[in-house]
């Protein structure tokens, strides 16, 4: 048991610089051909007793970060803290982003590092020692079809976590299961069914009955409601909110129902491929939501009044493939805001230059050699035409189409094209190195991760 | 246009028998959006299904009841098909009449994808997970829009100048805009494949005599061969439907002395060009080389549709396999399957529950659009409220497989007349609903009745919390309640507490 | 938060006995469901008599004394006629094979030995299967690489050559046979459990087990193993019909030397060969009789079970 356990402190779980790659393999030999960067450099902290929501569309990871959590998979570096006081927690985030920057590729530590923090990193912990912890983080998941072991019966369901950890014998451990199940609203008479005999609202209750059997002090809800009716969904969202209440119980909500978050949550944090992007106060967040992104998820949740209709902010496309974020802002090849130092790459531009530089295609561009290949380097994007050398007025001329193409709509990769050199007979379009927007404070509690607000000064 | 009267659709399980239809009535106009809400179980995807007749039976039948489409009734000539029979120790047990439900279904098979279509709730369970989609969709297509395409395929012609010059523009458009509308507006007037044409527009470093060439050789492969077989596919899918129409009109006793003449005449007809079309087919050398062009065609409208349920990269996804895609995409996919053949009425069961928000408000967007553009009635299934009022003109609720009340949208959620309905508005968790934070949410108490012992009387009467004696017994029945609404609920009745407020809308 | 309760174990109130004697009876209920579904399907129910039929008389067979069954009469070494084949033997069911043996009583005894070994082979692989593949498929990594490339190589062997080779260089009996079958026989059920494991893994319950601090085994063997089990179930009872033809095949081409007589289904019919089968039909009849009932039997008990066991069919 860990020293920090004497003590309540104030923040119950926080996440510093966490991250989780996940391997994909291919090829006959199964070689790793690529990682998916499911949760990329996270930051967050939930309070004792208090809801934080987790938001995002499907597949930015969510799942992903609150299994990181619970320590269900280990992550690829960032720590975990638990129970640990507020201040030690801000000194860890500016210790991890000092050290993440000077040093990229680093992982998770393991075992005890003598930085104050090992009283409260799980991740430091080995299995064996982590062990105790384990009851104290219980998830419930979405779907209630599979997160029943259909071959068990409830009261075996209910009292397999009191019997792990040894919290008390099996006759008591009967007693309580008996109590759950009153508690969270069924009859002690269900203790002597399978799984399969109920609706999906019943089964969330006994999900959530499981949950709270060995006594947590933290509960992950990953989309507990998603699968279920409306009127289901009412009575389950009360059930967690009474039983917060009684028990002073810490949640961590992940869905992506906007409606739902704002009738049970303090906190929100929104994400989006792998980050956090914005943390606020629940009302503030719905009243003055500042990133981009949360505005066009506010604007997208369906209205239940025929008469009024919100003006949708559409998002094009899908979510990129977190295989291969976008770079700098990795919102920006869908945001409705966005300005030319959002983190523009040769990637945005490659598709209209085929037709920009190529002078059988367009007669503004008829005084350059024929374009045979246009290849991206990192920042960089190579016009190579063919054998001839371009001179440096045919330099001026793709200049020129740059600054053209610039002013036009749906241009703003062009501008954000710091200079067009002449190199080793080609011409090369030079783009800034990409730069995440930082994570600013903006008012208190209040923070985001965007351009648009006024960024801290290097 | 869609009239559903007296639907009946029931299930023989080990259990009993479960009636997930029990006298579903309802009718969609031309061009309406009519939302059907319901709790999970309460037989909403049966009454579609019982629609497109996709009931799987055994176990399932479709008791009795009538849908009239256009003028026809879609149960017509099916009542035989299965029936209960009692078998050993009083069980009931279904009899299957083979035949008549392999010709039913065949001539449901010419109605379905063409007139109206379905969006199923689970996108992956609908689509084949062996088969790249576009390669579906254009399955479909081939077997429900063959006349079309082989109009188009006749329509083609030697590549004239004008042609020519509308090439070099799409190639040379200041605007990448416009060069898409001229690409597609060329495509249309040569019927060469898009996909091509685009390739050799995008091709960098060709001169623009090397582009012209190579689009003239291109029409000259894809000029128009074996007219006599385009020809002969044309008349088989003419045929067919002619007879099937008439043959249903018969059936469903509205046929006029017309229908009666032509109806063998056609089935004739088709029978021997059907023949030669099979032996044809019969050849796979001679199916290779004759449907290759269909097969392009057809492809061709695919990546139309695709892009017009607004797939970033059709070409790409039009090889890609159903896993390989979000949830979002297979949904879209699924939309673009739906609306391939331009159908008059279109099911969506669920489109959008397993999906989220920023998804789900796409979808919306791009239903709505397609229904502007083309017109066609939507029978929008859904769980969520708020959806309805987003999308529909019209509501039915629906109430363990009976439809309990029916109005125009703005009406029912300005008045809602039925307690259920009452209880579901209620239940919402509204952005906007200012709610105390501490204040439980209101619920409806009690769970959904289960269908195999469905309670007596209303069969809302055991959560209603304005039932009374009368509930108990006897059974409210769908009437009408002012000029547009309709509500199953004695307290509208003769005698009931609210028969004389004058409910909003009337 | 709830204080920790002291570990007290080893009390057993009487409550907690009828708590688990509830459980018990609920289980109990739901594999009687499974066996009404069952016997609700007339060829299942005809695979499953079958299948208790030939266990009943394996067992009874091992009651009766040897002698009965050999029962050698070389004053009519000839094969006997049962009583009703025209002019039969009286008091002889299935009539005498060469040299005098009751036929009866030899298939009995035939019946006992061939189940016996086959359920050695078919139950022995299916548990050394059903661990290997609970291991690869729940450990994954280099061990399952290894298993599943090990199964391909079994895969590519034909069993039949292998046992053959096998025995000729070892020794040709029985248990050599047994042994090198067993060999052959596990990989099948290793990737049959491996890739249930792998659905079954992909449930959430399994990560709430180990959210709920379950060890390994625990998940392994508590949650997912009865979870795979329905196929296997439904493999050995298909396989029992393969492994005793296979039997009997090896033993009919010659394949074990056997001193003397021996009471096995292939060798009475290599018995029955021997002496002018034209002339003395039945023997050769009454033993390929009893091997072919037992594999259609095993069969519709296996196809029944797969229907049965299937849970979407449940409710
Ligand atoms: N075990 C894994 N192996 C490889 N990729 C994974 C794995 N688990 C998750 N991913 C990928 O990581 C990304 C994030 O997944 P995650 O399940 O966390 O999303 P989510 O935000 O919870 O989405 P949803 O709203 O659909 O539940 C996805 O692209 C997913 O495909
Ligand atoms: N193939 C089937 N076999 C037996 N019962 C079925 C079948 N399909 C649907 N049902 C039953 O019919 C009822 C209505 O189901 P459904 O229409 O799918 O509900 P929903 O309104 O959620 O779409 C349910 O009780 C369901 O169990
Ligand atoms: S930094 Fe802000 S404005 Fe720029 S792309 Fe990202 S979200 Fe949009
Ligand atoms: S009929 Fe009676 S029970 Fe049914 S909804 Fe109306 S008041 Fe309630
Ligand atoms: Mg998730
Ligand atoms: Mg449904």
């Amino acid at each position: 048991m860990l020293p920090s356990d004497r003590q309540a402190h104030e923040i119950l779980v926080g996440a510093v610089g966490l991250k989780k790659h996940f391997p994909v393999k291919g090829g006959v030999l199964r070689r790793t051909i690529a990682q998916v960067r499911a949760v990329d450099g996270v930051d967050l902290f939930v309070r004792r007793g208090e809801t934080l929501a987790l938001v995002g569309e499907s597949g930015c990871g969510k799942t992903t970060l609150g299994r990181l959590l619970l320590r269900l998979i280990p992550p690829t570096s960032g720590e975990v803290l638990f129970n640990v006081p507020a201040n030690l927690y801000a000194s860890a985030r500016d210790r991890w982003q000092r050290t993440a920057e000077e040093d990229g590729a680093m992982r998770s530590p393991k075992g005890p590092q003598g930085d104050g923090l090992d009283p409260y990193a799980i991740t430091r912990l080995r299995t064996r020692a982590f062990k105790p912890f384990r009851r104290r983080m219980q998830p419930v998941f979405q779907d209630p079809f599979t997160s029943l072991d259909p071959r068990m019966l409830v009261k075996d369901i209910l009292a397999e976590p009191i019997l792990i950890n040894n919290q008390m014998t099996r006759p008591e451990a009967m007693e309580r299961v008996a109590q759950l199940l009153q508690e969270v609203g069924l009859r002690p008479d269900h203790l002597y069914r399978f799984p399969h005999e109920f609706s999906g609202g019943q089964r969330q209750r006994i999900a959530i009955a499981r949950a709270l059997a060995p006594e947590p002090e933290f509960l992950l809800l990953d989309e507990p409601t998603s699968a279920l009716d409306v009127s289901v969904q009412a009575q389950i969202l009360n059930l967690l909110k009474d039983i917060q209440r009684r028990q002073g119980l810490t949640y961590l909500l992940i869905t992506h129902n906007l409606s739902v978050v704002r009738h049970m949550a303090d906190r929100v944090a929104v994400m989006y491929l792998g980050r956090i992007v914005e943390e606020a106060p629940t009302r503030e967040l719905f009243e003055s939501p500042l990133h981009p992104y949360t505005k066009a998820l506010l604007s997208a949740v369906p209205v239940p009044d025929p008469k009024r209709r919100r003006e949708k902010i559409l998002l094009p496309g899908d979510v990129p493939s977190p295989v291969d974020p976008p770079t700098g802002c990795r919102f920006h090849t869908r945001c409705n805001a966005v300005m030319p130092h959002c983190g523009w790459s040769p990637r945005d531009a490659a598709s209209a230059t085929a037709y920009l530089f190529d002078s059988s295609r367009n007669p503004h561009a008829s005084t350059l050699p024929a374009l045979s290949e246009v290849s991206m380097e990192g920042n960089r994007l190579r016009l190579l035409f063919g054998g001839s050398r371009p001179s440096e007025a045919q330099r001026q001329v793709v200049a020129d189409l740059v600054r053209g193409r610039a002013a036009e709509a749906g241009g703003m990769a062009f501008q954000a094209i710091r200079e067009v050199v002449l190199e080793e007979g080609s011409i090369v379009l030079e783009f800034p190195p990409p730069l995440e927007p930082a994570w600013v404070e903006v008012s208190p509690g209040h923070s985001v991760a965007c351009y648009l607000y006024p960024q801290p000064q290097a | 246009m869609l009239s559903v009267q007296g639907l009946q659709t029931e299930f023989l399980t080990p259990r009993g028998v479960i009636r997930a239809a029990d006298g579903v009535d309802f009718d969609i106009q031309e061009g309406e959006v009519l939302g059907l809400v319901g709790e999970s179980g309460c037989g909403k995807s049966v009454t579609a299904l019982s629609i497109m007749y996709l009931i799987p039976t055994p176990p399932g039948r479709i008791a009795s009841g009538a849908i009239w489409f256009r003028g026809i009734n879609l149960l017509a000539g099916s009542e035989n098909e299965a029936t209960v029979r009692r078998g050993l120790g009083g069980k009931p047990k279904l009899v299957r009449n083979d035949t008549a439900l392999r010709r039913h279904r065949a001539r449901m098979a010419k109605i379905r994808g063409r007139e109206v279509s379905m969006i199923f709730q689970e996108p992956m369970s609908s689509l084949n997970p062996v088969l790249p989609v576009g390669y579906q969709i254009a399955e479909v297509l081939i077997y429900q829009r063959r006349k079309v395409i082989c109009d188009r395929l006749l329509a083609r012609r030697e590549i004239t100048d004008e042609d020519l010059e509308l090439f070099k523009e799409a190639v040379t458009h200041p605007d990448a805009a416009q060069r898409e509308r001229l690409l597609a507006d060329f495509c249309l007037q040569t019927a060469l494949p898009v996909e091509k044409v685009a390739a050799i527009i995008d091709r960098s470093g060709l001169q623009m005599e090397e582009r012209l060439a190579r689009i003239r050789r291109l029409s000259e492969r894809t000029k128009t061969r074996h007219a006599w077989f385009l020809r002969l596919a044309r008349e088989l899918d003419v045929l067919e439907s002619e007879w099937i129409t008439r043959e249903w009109r018969v059936l469903s006793g509205v046929a006029s002395s017309e229908d009666d003449r032509r109806r063998l005449a056609a089935q004739a007809q088709f029978r021997s060009r059907q023949a030669l079309f099979r032996l044809v087919m019969s050849i796979p050398v001679l199916r290779r080389i004759l449907m290759r062009p269909i097969e392009e065609e057809a492809r061709r409208r695919v990546l139309e549709q695709l892009k017009n349920v607004r797939i970033s990269e059709p070409h790409k996804v039009y090889n890609e396999y159903p896993h390989e895609l979000s949830g979002g995409m297979q949904q879209r996919v699924m939309i673009a399957m739906a609306l391939a053949c331009d159908p008059a009425l279109m099911i969506a069961d669920e489109p959008t529950t397993s999906l989220d928000v920023t998804t789900q408000a796409q979808i919306l967007t791009l239903v709505r659009d397609l229904r502007e553009r083309i017109h066609s009635s939507i029978l929008y299934i859904t769980h969520d409220l708020a959806v309805i009022a987003e999308l529909c003109d019209r509501v039915a609720v629906m109430y363990a497989g009976k439809i309990v009340e029916e109005a125009p949208v703005g009406d029912l959620f300005a008045h809602p007349l039925h307690p259920y309905t009452e209880g579901l508005l209620e239940s919402i968790v509204s952005l906007d609903k200012e709610v105390p934070t501490d204040a439980p949410l209101p619920t409806i108490a009690g769970t959904v009745p289960d269908l195999l012992s469905p309670p007596s009387g209303c069969r809302f009467h055991p959560r209603c919390k304005y039932a009374f004696a009368r509930c108990k017994t006897e059974e409210p029945r769908l009437l009408p309640q002012g000029e547009s609404r309709r509500v199953a609920c004695f307290l509208y009745e003769e005698g009931g507490s609210r028969a004389t407020e004058r409910p909003a809308g009337a | 938060m709830g204080a920790h309760v002291e570990v007290r174990r080893g009390i057993r109130s009487a409550s907690g006995r009828a708590e688990l004697w509830r459980g018990l009876r609920r289980r109990l209920d739901e594999y009687s469901l499974t066996l009404r579904l069952l016997l609700k399907r007339p060829l299942a129910a005809a695979g499953l008599l079958i299948t208790l039929l030939y266990v009943g008389i394996a067992i009874a067979a091992s009651f009766l004394p040897d002698r009965d069954v050999l029962q050698t009469n070389f004053t009519t070494a000839y094969p006997q006629p049962p009583w009703w084949w025209g002019n039969g033997t009286p008091g002889s069911w299935f009539g005498t094979t060469y040299p005098g043996i009751d036929l009866g009583m030899a298939i009995f005894k035939a019946i006992r030995i061939d189940l016996y070994y086959s359920s050695i082979v078919v139950l022995g692989g299916a548990i050394v299967g059903m661990l290997v593949g609970l291991v690869a498929g729940y450990k994954g990594g280099l061990f399952d690489e290894g298993l599943m490339r090990s199964t391909d190589v079994a895969y590519s062997i034909p069993f039949l050559v292998f046992a053959i080779a096998v025995a000729y260089v070892i020794s040709r009996d029985f248990t050599t046979l047994n042994l090198s079958l067993l060999i052959l026989w596990w990989p099948p059920y290793a990737r049959l459990v491996r890739s249930q494991v792998l659905a079954v893994k992909a449930n959430m319950f399994v990560e709430a087990a180990r959210a709920a601090g379950a060890s390994d085994l625990r998940i392994m063997f508590r949650h997912i193993l009865p979870n795979t089990l329905a196929p296997v179930f439904v493999q050995v009872s298909l396989d029992l019909g393969v492994v005793i033809q296979i039997f009997a095949a090896l033993i009919f081409i010659g394949f074990v030397p056997h001193s003397g007589y021996l009471p096995e289904l292939g060798a009475l019919i290599f018995y029955g060969f021997g002496s002018e089968p034209t002339s003395y039909p039945w023997t050769i009849l009454f033993p390929g009789l009893a091997l072919v009932i037992f594999t259609v039997g095993v069969n519709l008990l296996g196809d029944g079970l797969r229907d049965v066991l299937d849970p979407r069919l449940r409710r």
